[in-house]
């Protein structure tokens, strides 16, 4: 239904004269590609969002995206292998874990090591997504051992179910918290990895050129003051 | 005793009727189709709601609009066998009957007091008209009701065995005690079973009598032919009746005023000439129809006076459709009564 | 014998069922068939939690649903064609709305999930107990849809004659009407069935996902496309077949 969609997307965009790209985006980086498409102004961008592993599977089956940004190597390095790029991923952005949970943080929650309470209503991102793989390093990095209540497709379904009081806390990125509806709660930068973004052009884009320009752009100060205005920074 | 006085409307169709039966009586009541038989029966059985009225049996009130009393069927001493029998069709014989009775081997008495027990693990499919309406009956006699009802019990009941079944019906009505009342449209079903007639036309009581009232003394053109007599009506002075068309009719005993007259078909006469002798009531008339049927032939003749001539087949050769006969009746076999 | 399809007909109801079966044959092609053992043998929690979330979501819809199938069948009153259409919401609802509905109401934080947990400190988000509400909220409909068909075609003259016979509300419905639904009843259960196995949105938003207690099939599946797409395509493939197979078994049972 998606690949239909977009498919639609391409020709009705097609029929405009003005150059346009369809960036498939990992949902974490939804608010800060829309920026960065604003800024990028020499073509008109269309945002396709959805988790990292389902925009590889997308591009695998032939959706027609020109630019990707996946939230994960491990994503990057598919895409790699899929030999679909114009060149290897590139590192655009930066990103840590914290913790959210209700605003007013009602439970006390003080770090990591509070989440093995039991009584606790946890929810992470499965593993199956980069801010799942993310969090069960950190998890086995910090030793601590936390029984979910549910492991969640998406880091932001995550967000919902503390936003909606159905779970007390959970793992989401640092620029997650940052946005209303949670409060965050820090995690020690010795036991918080870094994460990565990556951004590559595809080969079967309409318009490569273009497409690798919008990746250039990324890389360009005026694109990293946006993502550091978000929070994306080490 | 049953008495009811029940008004009802089901859209443009309204029935108002005055309903008294006794335990000694077996009670028919008769009409045409549409005439609101059913709904009576549905009315007395509790499935259709009075609009006005009261129905009492044997002091209990049953039904009664002014005090807003209203016992549901399952309240009420009711045995109700629906036309076509309606049996349960995933239960077998045995479980059909054995539905509304208290004790499981009631079930296996009545069917076989009606001759049934071969049936019993039968399912209602297998079984024909008749004994579908035997096993109707079964069930409902299984709780020995108050009141006993039955809606065209022979209606669905191939002709073959309709004497049978009406055999055995009519042993069945006599031997049951409390109220038994039949929804018919055939009057040899009537005059077989019932005691008492209670006529029913357009929603209301148009006669109620015996068999044999009706047969004698007609009180509309719908009796009449019921019961298979000519019938006229219009006024009597000195032995002549004025028909409404002017013909003049002649009865040996009819009192001065309005007037009501039957004439057995049997009773008329027809012939090719003018009949000599004594008939005091003699015209020409067209014969309309001729009608055979196993023994008698029945001939339709217009002229001043319509009625139907009943004659032996032999006697029937002799005319076609569109003879001009004359008719002759004697005054003798014109029974007049005051209408 | 007369030809009883018009050649437009065929054509269109050929490509209909191209429709239909282009995605299954695909599945079939796309399945590895040397890894399916390993691949089913792996997903032993998801089965298990299909299988008793499905059961027992289908236990509560037919519980329900014929009582409801009863009321819109045979009940006369105000506003029945708006409880018919509430009924059938879910049909036409994206499980997803139908997750979030269920979320704002039985949810913690919900007004009746709140006093839930107030009063008997029960939640029911992230239990397979809200992994069956939510089967049986999606399966429902299903139920009372086929169940009231099967019951307007119970004739009333019977129940009538059964009143007649002394039998009350209860025993006319139990053992008139009910018996002879039962051929609908069960298409009824089937289709159930069949929607509560195959139940997604409402169960990962409602419910959410964990082995061994929320993740069904469907689930499994999902997750299996984002980590290892070819178990994915052999756990649809189970699924396709255990549904075909009850689909078919059931229609000869129903219609003989």
């Amino acid at each position: 239904m998606k690949r239909l969609l977009l498919a639609l997307l391409v020709i009705l965009s097609g029929c405009g004269g003005e150059s346009s790209l369809i960036v498939g985006t990992a949902s974490s980086m939804t608010e800060a590609a829309d920026d960065l498409a604003t800024a990028f102004g020499e073509a008109s961008i269309e945002l396709s969002v959805a988790g990292s592993q389902v925009l590889v599977a997308q591009v695998r089956e032939g959706a027609p995206l020109d630019v990707i940004l996946t939230a994960d190597e491990t994503t990057a390095a598919d895409l790699s292998r899929l030999g679909v790029l114009v060149s290897e991923p590139i590192v655009f952005a930066w990103n840590r874990l914290a913790i959210a949970v209700a605003p007013g943080n009602p439970q006390a929650i003080t770090g990591l090591s509070d989440l093995a309470d039991p009584d606790l209503i946890i929810v992470l991102a499965a593993p199956e997504v980069p801010a799942g793989r993310y969090t069960a390093q950190m998890l086995e990095t910090a030793g601590v051992t936390v029984s979910a209540a549910s492991l969640e497709p998406s880091v932001r379904s995550v967000l919902a179910k503390i936003q909606l009081g159905e779970a007390d806390a959970g793992i989401v990125y640092r620029t997650d918290v940052n946005r209303g509806g949670v409060s965050g709660v820090e995690i020690a930068d010795d036991v918080n990895p870094v994460t990565e973004y990556f951004a590559a052009a595809l080969k079967t884009s309409s318009d490569p050129a273009m497409a690798t320009a919008f990746v250039a752009f990324l890389t360009t100060s005026a694109a990293q003051d946006i993502l550091a205005g978000l929070g994306f920074s080490q | 005793m049953l008495t009811c006085r029940a008004s009802a409307s089901r859209g443009a169709f309204r029935l108002q009727v005055e309903l008294e039966a006794s335990p000694e009586e077996i009670v028919a009541i008769v009409g045409p189709n549409g005439a609101g038989k059913s709904s009576l029966l549905r009315i007395l059985a509790g499935l259709d709601p009075l609009d006005d009225g009261r129905f009492v049996v044997d002091g209990d009130v049953w039904e009664d609009t002014a005090s807003a009393i209203r016992r549901s069927p399952e309240d009420r001493s009711v045995g109700y066998v629906p036309q076509a029998g309606l049996l349960f069709p995933h239960l077998s014989v045995r479980d059909n009957v054995a539905f509304g009775a208290e004790h499981p081997e009631q079930a296996a008495e009545w069917l076989d007091r009606l001759g049934l027990s071969a049936l019993s693990d039968a399912r209602p499919s297998e079984l024909s008209g008749g004994q579908t309406q035997l096993v109707a009956l079964a069930r409902a006699q299984v709780r020995r009701p108050a009141v006993l009802l039955l809606d065209e019990p022979l209606a669905s009941v191939d002709a073959a065995n309709r004497a049978a079944i009406r055999r055995i019906l009519r042993r069945e009505l006599r031997d049951s005690p409390g109220y038994r009342i039949l929804v018919t449209h055939d009057p040899l079903e009537a005059a077989a079973l019932a005691d008492r007639v209670v006529v029913l036309d357009g929603g209301r009581v148009t006669q109620t009598g015996t068999v044999d009232d009706l047969r004698t003394h007609p009180r509309s053109s719908y009796v009449a032919e019921l019961v298979g007599m000519n019938f006229f009506s219009g006024e009597a002075v000195g032995g002549t009746i004025t028909l409404a068309s002017g013909a003049p009719l002649v009865s040996a005993s009819v009192p001065d005023g309005a007037a009501l007259a039957t004439v057995h078909p049997r009773a008329v006469s027809l012939y090719l000439e003018r009949p000599t002798g004594s008939p005091r009531n003699v015209w020409m008339a067209t014969i309309a129809s001729i009608e055979p049927s196993l023994e008698q032939v029945r001939i339709h003749v217009t002229g001043p006076i319509d009625l139907v001539a009943e004659v032996t087949r032999a006697g029937a050769a002799a005319f076609s459709e569109g003879d001009e006969v004359w008719v002759a009746v004697k005054a003798t076999e014109v029974t007049g009564y005051p209408r | 014998m007369t030809r009883v399809m018009p050649r437009r007909l065929a054509v269109l109801a050929g490509i209909g069922l191209a429709l239909l079966l282009v995605p299954l044959v695909g599945l079939l092609v796309r399945v590895p068939w040397t890894g399916l053992g390993g691949d089913i043998a792996g997903s032993g929690d998801a089965v298990r939690v299909s299988a008793v979330v499905s059961v027992l979501a289908t236990a509560v819809a037919v519980g329900l649903g014929i009582p409801l199938a009863w009321l819109l069948a045979r009940g006369s009153f105000r506003g029945q064609s708006l409880l018919r259409a509430t009924v059938l919401l879910p049909i036409v609802l994206p499980a997803v709305v139908s997750g979030v509905a269920l979320l704002a109401s039985l949810g913690r934080t919900g007004p009746i999930g709140g006093l839930l947990d107030d009063l008997f400190g029960i939640t029911l988000p992230f239990t397979t107990a809200g992994a069956v509400i939510a089967a049986s909220f999606v399966a429902l409909p299903f139920v009372t849809l086929v169940a009231e068909a099967g019951f307007r075609g119970v004739s009333r003259d019977l129940e009538e004659v059964a009143a007649t016979l002394g039998a009350g509300p209860w025993r006319r419905f139990r053992r008139i009407a009910l018996p002879q639904a039962v051929p609908a009843l069960a298409a009824g259960v089937v289709l159930g069935w069949a929607r509560a196995l195959g139940e997604f949105g409402a169960t990962v938003t409602f419910a959410g996902n964990l082995s061994g207690r929320t993740q069904t099939l469907p689930l499994a599946i999902f997750f299996e496309l984002e980590r290892d797409p070819e178990a994915a395509f052999s756990l649809s493939l189970i699924l396709v077949a255990v549904s075909l197979l009850v689909l078919t078994a059931a229609r000869r049972t129903w219609s003989r």
